[in-house]
């Protein structure tokens, strides 16, 4: 178990696809048991600045609106930097949190954000089946970031 | 003569605000006005819900006060029910609420409120803001994160999760308080206190640099209203409505809450979504009333526990009660808080803690129910009625912001004449404006306390209505 590794998954599990974060976290507990701390939110929230700092990798799981470049059910990981501006303590990014580790613990993990574009993003607790069906190749694109 | 501004309603649930000030012929302020530009219809939708639901569903209110209306929409359900809780269950429920209220203070202290109390109100209005406070003042911002986590983590280990726990229903909690949550509880309650105590150490002598702020931010006579015991120490869960005057003069006392339409009326302004409470019995809007931090340190004769005794004695020593400059929630915050974690540790260690027997099942057996409780912001009051079937045909919530609708208007005005001269508004003014709503720490903040981009809309009219100037943030 590397337990310097963290897999956040963000997203509400009642708003259909948005809920990718979480199942991520849960399918990963299932098939890399124990291989990373993992955490499952609503969204991310200030506090989450000092967990961070305990780690040196961690990955961002979270739903995202398609986009012609990005259609519904495409993965994709990109690093993310520290980012240094305002930020309301209500609505932090994955850059805005980093950048809170970095400037108040010196210690900022390396962080990947991995986003899933959704189909449906309305009341419902299950995934679409596009979303469904790409969750195990998601889960591996976290699971390399993690275990280099 | 004024000229009418009209705003769409912003339909999120924390929403926006706007002051309105208003000038006379030789450019002094007459007039300001807070508008409250939200609309929140939860006392009309629910109408037709299972009494039962009122707790999550209500809680839904707010994103950061959700426990506040998990609490008092639970009591006035227990009286639906009319059974009594558990006495564990009651503890239970006030260890939840009180993280709550150390969270929700931290928040406000640390995060939207330091960066003026650190940086100063005239500093660059791009570095006064939460990064700028990060950057300056690591130490503190460490600080804030730390106290809110603490207050975050008994609520998770309670209710299961940090935002809506499920936990406080109907006749109890769903689920005893088991030894290792307990034992990992007090474990965080060192470090709590140390970041408390550092800050109450620090923030005194702070006030001298706000000397102005003191005398203007909300500093005139008024009511001050909240929950009380006969112990005479604070009290956020139980025992009845205390009124006290600007003198210090508790003109009502032991007022029964389920009976506070009796003495609070419910005002409508036409140019805010903010309904202004106000004590019946002085008429309005003669019954402006506080509530909050503030006026629960007024009420009491002591916080009730040690250290908190101590910072209120502090406190009280300089500050001679009632306290009347709305500057000093921020003060009030700070004691709150530290008595709000010697109190967890005290129910913590209660013997009866651990016990199973955390909840009372009961058909309906009233058709009418109220429960009140003590919020962050102040005293939360909810009302239902049922039919035959549990189905709710009436709902009324008086919100603990809400009580201070009328005193944060006076608040604004008394700033605004104090620093608002002439046709320019300058940010400085424009931030202290602003930071006199910080003070009250209104449940608007999700809108109003972004950091150093607060979504305010400033607007300064000549006396034939014209615009002199306009300022917008956010």
């Amino acid at each position: 178990m590397h337990c310097d590794r963290l897999l956040i998954g963000v997203g509400n599990p009642l708003r259909g696809d948005d809920g990718i974060g979480a199942a991520i976290v849960a399918h990963a507990e299932q098939t890399h048991a124990g291989a990373w701390a993992t955490l499952a939110c609503h969204q991310l929230l200030p506090e989450y600045a000092a967990l961070l700092s305990h780690y040196t990798r961690v990955v961002i799981a979270d739903a995202a609106y398609p986009t012609p470049d990005m259609p519904i059910g495409t993965v994709r990981c990109v690093p993310v930097q520290p980012a240094h501006g305002s930020a309301s303590p209500h609505h932090l990014t994955p850059a805005t949190l980093l950048g809170w580790t970095q400037v108040l613990y010196s210690t900022p993990p390396r962080l990947w954000l991995v986003t899933i574009a959704g189909a449906d993003f309305g009341y419902s607790d299950t995934l679409s089946p596009v979303v469904q069906a790409v969750l195990p190749a998601a889960v591996a694109q976290c699971a390399a970031c993690l275990a280099g | 003569m004024t000229r009418r501004i009209e705003i769409n309603p912003v339909t999120r649930i924390e929403g926006h605000a706007m002051i309105s000030l208003h000038l006379d012929d030789a450019g002094l302020v007459q007039q300001a006005h807070l508008h409250v530009n939200q609309l929140r219809g939860f006392e009309q939708f629910c109408v037709g819900r299972p009494f039962y639901e009122m707790p999550a569903l209500m809680a839904r209110i707010c994103g950061i006060c959700p426990v506040s209306h998990l609490v008092a929409a639970s009591k006035a359900c227990d009286e639906l029910l009319a059974v009594q809780v558990p006495p564990t269950a009651a503890k239970l429920r006030r260890i939840m609420n009180l993280a709550q209220i150390i969270q929700s203070h931290a928040l406000n202290f640390f995060h939207l409120s330091s960066p003026d109390l650190l940086l100063g109100m005239d500093s660059d209005p791009t570095q006064r803001n939460l990064f700028g406070l990060l950057q300056s003042h690591p130490e503190r911002a460490r600080d804030g994160i730390r106290l809110r986590q603490f207050g975050q983590q008994i609520i998770e280990l309670l209710g299961g999760k940090r935002i809506h726990p499920g936990w406080v229903v109907p006749g109890g909690v769903n689920e005893p308080l088991s030894k290792a949550h307990r034992e990992q509880m007090l474990g965080m309650v060192p470090d709590a206190l140390a970041i408390i105590e550092r800050t109450l150490t620090w923030f005194p002598p702070l006030l001298d640099q706000f000397s102005a702020e003191i005398q203007t931010f909300g500093n005139f006579p008024s009511l001050f209203v909240g929950l009380a015991n006969h112990q005479g120490t604070l009290e956020h869960y139980d025992g009845g409505i205390r009124v006290m005057d600007s003198a210090g003069n508790n003109i009502a006392q032991w007022l029964e809450p389920n009976h506070y339409a009796d003495y609070i009326g419910e005002a409508v302004e036409p140019d805010s979504y903010l309904k202004s409470p106000y004590y019946k019995p002085l008429g309005y809007p003669d019954g402006m009333y506080r509530v909050g931090p503030l006026a629960r340190l007024n009420l009491v004769d002591r916080c009730g526990t040690p250290r908190a005794d101590a910072a209120f004695a502090t406190f009280t020593a300089s500050h001679p009660r009632p306290v009347l400059s709305s500057f000093h929630y921020h003060y009030a915050r700070l004691i709150e808080i530290l008595y709000g974690i010697e109190q967890i540790e005290l129910l913590l260690n209660d013997p009866d803690i651990l016990s199973e027997h955390v909840r009372a099942f009961a058909e309906p057996n009233r058709s009418e129910g109220i429960g009140v409780s003590e919020a962050p912001r102040g005293t939360l009051i909810h009302h239902y009625r049922i039919d035959g079937q549990g189905l709710v045909t009436y709902a009324n919530m008086i919100i603990a912001s809400g009580n201070n609708n009328l005193a944060m208007n006076r608040g604004i005005l008394q700033a605004a004449r104090h620093f608002v001269h002439g046709t320019e508004i300058k940010e400085g003014m424009l931030n202290r404006v602003e930071a006199v709503i910080r003070a009250f720490d209104p449940c608007l903040s999700c809108s109003t306390h972004a950091a150093g981009a607060m979504p305010f809309h400033i607007c300064l009219h000549a006396p034939d209505g014209s615009l002199l100037h306009e300022l917008w943030r956010g």
